[in-house]
């Protein structure tokens, strides 16, 4: 549905997309994920149509767009970064204007689905420009869906979004993946986690890395995974724990294989310890029967996604050392 | 064109929805009021000039009050047409959406000359006074709204290139302000600096001043027309080509 090859975007001195080479297959929902500045939405620009490429080609479905742009832009349903509107138009108002642009024929009907699909029917006849920022996101999302593109290209979508909004966005984009192709940009891992079936990690207009989202994560923990515990060893060895906790701890799980104590701190007679696992499936079951048979109070166990923070810093200090790993598709 | 219709319905929203149409419409009248009000006074105080130039002759012909007119109000309706897109980036939707930018540009520029023949309209009535008093001659004045059409289209269409350009309205309206004045004045001033007769021809030609003149008495060919037209042709090409160049860049 979007292939990209060898897309450079240059403003003036300054490269913002760099030799980007990918694909994203029909019926996937891909998540474009990087840091603020790593070009994200400047090749959703080039993709939309919006910003032609300095050099490179990138194709919607079988449409250059450059070349067949308008073709092009009609496969997309396209929501730019804090969806600009005009103040002045009413909320249903602005949105047959978009249906009446993107050419649907039956507008009323169009309009009232898309704004049953993005939640926005109680602000219908509201004006746009007094909307709080979730609800310009939303009829944002009701504009990207309704000409029925195949392909929608959201970028950013949950910025501004409350959390209750965000976990509503997420159950209408898994419900849209079903009839269309999702490419959505966002610096959020736990987003791209919960909805995505690939990844693609962009870092300063490169690809640090991209493939299915199992995958990914395997690849960035390097097979290891972090548990956070919080032990209440017992009164007659607190003395111990008190004293160096990360060493007590280093000593309760001497000889297990694959964990190493990251951390440890006592505090109000609790210890909260972090230690890497190694991804084996029974290794967390190990740790936990060590702790349990040496008595040390298990009072939690929390396995940790890692945040993008860690990922970051890994692909950037990695990239340092040795060229980024680049996989030619998503797929 | 079912997309430019739609573009040019939503600009008329945008612009009779906002203060600043209204204030611009405000300030027409009261600035041609004045005037209108000032060659009244003037001609029926100085019987000998009502001849052929009665009160709206003097109104549309080539004084510098309607020429001030049409400087300042051309570039007021184009201001916003592109600069507010571009500020606010509605631009990134209205041009993904799958329109030509020729489309784009053509309901804009429909947009600003319903604005502009709507600042005109109220004038209308400055006839009707004017019939109170004695005769109209309704021919002229056809000729000279259809004159001030025919300028305005060309100063419209520079006004949406200098839109399309600008990063802001002010910038948009000192733009064309400065472009339509300027080509204006050294147009006009060629027949004082050139003696020889084909210069001489075509500084005529091109010579608005002349050319408002002779629309208020009546006069219009279709030379003007072609003249003016390909004022709004070139000026809009270029407004396509500029809307392309500022995502080039």
């Amino acid at each position: 549905m979007i292939d990209v090859d060898k897309l450079t975007r240059r403003f003036g001195a300054r490269t913002a997309v760099d030799e980007l080479t990918f694909t994203v297959p029909r019926g996937q929902i891909v998540g474009f994920l990087g840091p603020n500045g790593a070009g994200k939405s400047t090749t959703l620009k080039v993709l939309s149509g919006f910003l032609p490429p300095t050099s490179g080609t990138a194709r919607i479905g079988d449409h250059d767009v450059v070349e067949a742009s308008l073709e092009a832009r009609r496969l997309i349903g396209y929501m730019p970064e804090s969806f600009p509107v005009y103040p002045e138009m009413r909320v249903d108002e602005y949105l047959r204007f978009r249906a009446e642009i993107k050419g649907v024929r039956d507008r009323k009907a169009a309009v009232a689905r898309a704004m049953e699909l993005a939640d926005i029917t109680d602000v219908s006849r509201r004006l746009v420009g007094e909307l709080s920022k979730g609800y310009k996101q939303r009829v944002g999302l009701a504009d990207a869906v309704i000409a029925k593109a195949p392909l929608l290209i959201l970028d950013e979508p949950t910025e501004g979004l409350d959390p209750n909004q965000i976990l509503r966005f997420r159950e209408v984009i898994q419900a849209l993946g079903k009839e269309h192709t999702i490419f959505l940009s966002t610096h959020i891992l736990s987003e791209v986690e919960a909805v995505c079936s690939h990844v693609i990690i962009i870092h300063k207009g490169k690809i640090a890395t991209a493939g299915p989202l199992d995958a990914v994560r395997a690849e960035l923990s390097g097979g290891a995974r972090e548990v956070s515990l919080v032990l209440a060893p017992k009164a007659s060895a607190r003395d111990a724990w008190a004293a160096d906790a990360a060493k007590a701890m280093r000593d309760a799980v001497e000889g297990l294989d694959g964990v190493t104590v990251v951390r440890a701190i006592m505090a109000d007679a609790v210890v909260r310890v972090e230690v890497k696992v190694s991804s084996e499936a029974d290794a967390v079951e190990a740790l936990v029967a060590r702790c349990v048979s040496a008595s040390l109070g298990v009072r939690e166990v929390t396995p940790h996604g890692r945040s993008l923070e860690n990922v970051f810093h890994e692909l950037t200090t990695r990239a340092a050392e040795q060229p980024p790993t680049q996989k030619e598709s998503a797929a | 064109m079912r997309a430019a219709w739609a573009i040019y319905k939503r600009e008329l929203v945008g612009t009779f929805c906002s203060p600043l149409a209204y204030a611009v419409m405000v300030s027409f009248l009261l600035f041609n009021g004045v005037v209108f009000y000032f060659f009244m006074d003037l001609v029926a105080s100085n019987p000998s000039l009502s001849g052929t130039r009665g009160p709206l002759q003097l109104f549309f012909g080539s004084t510098i009050l309607s020429v001030l007119t049409l400087m300042i109000f051309c570039p007021a309706t184009t201001m916003r047409a592109f600069a507010e897109e571009w500020r606010s980036r509605t631009a990134e939707t209205l041009l993904t959406a799958p329109v030509t930018d020729l489309q784009v540009v053509l309901a804009k520029f429909m947009g600003s000359m319903t604005l502009y023949a709507a600042l005109w309209v109220p004038t209308l009535l400055y006839a009707l006074v004017v019939r109170r008093y004695g005769a109209v001659d309704w021919g002229a004045l056809s000729a000279a709204y259809a004159g001030v059409m025919l300028v305005g289209g060309a100063f419209v269409s520079i006004g949406l290139l200098a839109s399309s350009l600008a990063a802001s309205q002010v910038t948009a309206f000192v733009t064309s302000f400065g472009v339509i004045g300027g080509a204006m004045f050294a147009l006009g001033l060629g027949r004082y600096i050139f003696t020889e007769e084909s210069q001489l021809r075509f500084f005529s030609y091109v010579n608005l001043w002349e050319h408002m003149e002779h629309f208020a008495v009546g006069m219009m060919d279709s030379r003007q027309v072609v003249y003016y037209g390909s004022v709004v042709v070139l000026a809009l090409s270029l407004t396509v080509r500029a809307l392309a160049a500022r995502r080039e860049a």
